[in-house]
């Protein structure tokens, strides 16, 4: 499919469990039975503590990793099948960049690495919409991490891919910064909604940009939650200081808490 | 400010070590076998001696630097197989050990019959050289971060891209780390395949002087040799300040 053709997909995540063997011969059950359905166009954030297994669902949905029971759909084709026809777009927490490139070619690598011409235009375009056309020719190093992960999304969305995959893209930046960041990819996704994924440790980050939040509990993770945020769009970073933005912030922070902690819970 | 000091830290150290060696000559402290540093200067710039030694310097560098580039592309070509051709990875790796395990001095001889006395000592500096730079490219393959190999793979990348593209650039600096160990690798490795009857080289110096107890041509070759070695580590350091900066490392 031309890159300009795609559309957005949906996903669909059916009776997925993922289970490591270790060294020792035993085995651990990293996600349990987790079954959700995402619309095209739809952005979901994953929330839960620290090893229930968000990123590994995540690099599931990648084509990283396969389950080990159950199966995942976008729009009716395997991950793999979605990295054939470049419809990946992935962030993550390092940001992955080339050393070598300049912060342009590291937008226009996945044209290179999936053997497609490069659309200059195409670069151009995402290095303005990440606010970073100045610094088309400077070196990884010479960036800052967030300008760092501008990149790193401009180059995840330079496919036009179907579904975007944001691992705790802004988890290594400071609190300002990631509050920017967040605008900033708010601003991007909401030019072209596309199908997103992100897992994050920030309940706030969750709520400002997703259309729906997704509590994992502990190993082997789980949904324990689905919660709609029914903000208005676009949303502005003194929407964080609104009641509603407030009371969702107070509710998804219980009921972490709660699967987190049950007994400080209650 | 730095080069400098850096620079007048070797001189120094080489000022230390060529008196000591000067006074321990004078002194005879070691015999015969160590003479005073003046006096191997002195025979190496004689007009006999010094065409002597720039001729067998000038076939073993020939025979070094064409052992180097074959060596190298041995070596990194072998890396890069086991890369694109993941299946014949192992069987390449245990190749290349057990080839690099074979002592050269076994393998003289025998090359001396195969391969002849005149391309004995080329195919000895390839042998050297290749397994140094075979090991330093699989460590840069190696060390390719984690967040690196995700990215090949969700852009649904063949293997020769990879390669290319991504995980060759990312070895660059252990490939030039391995081609400066390579280049004493490669001079040693000639003078040995010399030694085992080559017409000519240092190699073949080193083993007339030794058995006509010539001392001081000895050391000259000697040193000749080693002057060599640092020559091709230095180019290599220089290219790899000029060089890697452009690839942002």
């Amino acid at each position: 499919m031309a890159a300009d053709e795609k559309g957005t997909s949906s996903i669909v995540i059916e009776e997925v469990r993922k289970r490591f063997e270790l060294t020792n011969g035993q085995s651990i059950e990293a996600v349990g039975h987790v079954d959700l359905e995402i619309a095209g166009g739809e952005f979901i954030a994953l929330i839960g503590p620290s090893g229930c297994g968000k990123s590994t669902l995540l690099r599931m949905l990648a084509g990283l990793e396969q389950p080990s029971h159950g199966r995942i759909s976008i729009a009716g084709e395997t991950p793999e099948e979605c990295i054939k026809h470049h419809d990946l777009g992935i962030a993550m927490q390092e940001h992955g960049l080339m050393p070598w490139l300049t912060a342009k070619k590291n937008v226009a690598l996945p044209f290179r690495l999936a053997g497609l011409p490069v659309d200059e235009d195409r670069v151009d375009e995402l290095l303005n919409l990440v606010g970073l056309q100045d610094f088309a020719e400077a070196l990884p190093k010479q960036l800052s991490g967030g300008m760092k992960q501008r990149i790193s999304i401009a180059r995840s969305l330079v496919l036009r891919p179907r579904v975007l995959i944001l691992d705790e893209p802004f988890g290594a930046l400071d609190a300002v910064t990631r509050r920017l960041m967040n605008n900033e990819l708010q601003r991007i996704w909401s030019q072209k909604p596309t199908t997103t994924i992100l897992v994050t440790h920030s309940v706030e980050e969750a709520i400002f940009l997703a259309d729906r939040v997704c509590l994992m509990s502990p190993r082997p993770g789980r949904l324990a939650l689905i919660e709609p945020i029914e903000l208005e769009r676009p949303r502005k970073l003194e929407t964080m200081q609104e009641q509603s933005f407030l009371n969702l912030l107070a509710k998804l922070t219980a009921a972490l808490d709660e699967v987190c902690m049950p007994e400080v819970a209650t | 400010m730095r080069p400098v000091a850096n620079s007048s830290k070797w001189i120094l150290g080489l000022g230390v070590l060529f008196l000591g060696w000067e006074i321990a000559g004078q002194q005879e402290w070691l015999g015969k076998g160590l003479p005073p540093i003046s006096a191997i200067v002195t025979y190496a710039l004689e007009p006999r001696s010094y065409e002597l030694l720039m001729r067998s310097a000038a076939v073993t560098a020939t025979n070094a630097i064409w052992g180097f580039i074959i060596g190298s592309m041995i070596g990194w070509s072998i890396a890069c197989s086991g890369q694109i051709w993941p299946a014949l990875k192992k069987g390449l790796d245990t190749l290349s050990t057990f080839v690099n395990a074979i002592p050269l001095i076994a393998l003289g001889p025998l090359l001396i019959v195969t391969v002849g006395e005149q391309l004995t000592p080329m195919t000895t500096a390839s042998l050297a050289v290749f397994f140094t730079v075979f090991v330093a490219v699989l460590g840069g393959f190696e060390r390719l971060p984690s967040v690196h190999h995700d990215v090949i793979h969700t852009y649904g990348v063949n293997r020769w891209r990879a390669l290319i593209l991504v995980l060759f650039p990312n070895a660059l600096p252990s490939f030039i780390d391995g081609l400066k160990l390579g280049t004493s690798a490669a001079v040693l490795g000639a003078i040995l395949g010399e030694w085992f009857g080559a017409p000519a080289g240092l190699g073949v110096l080193i083993v007339s002087s030794m058995q006509n107890f010539q001392i001081t041509l000895l050391w000259s070759a000697a040193f000749l040799g080693t002057a060599m070695s640092a020559a091709g580590f230095f180019i290599l350091v220089i290219v790899q300040q000029k060089l890697l900066p452009r690839f942002g490392w």
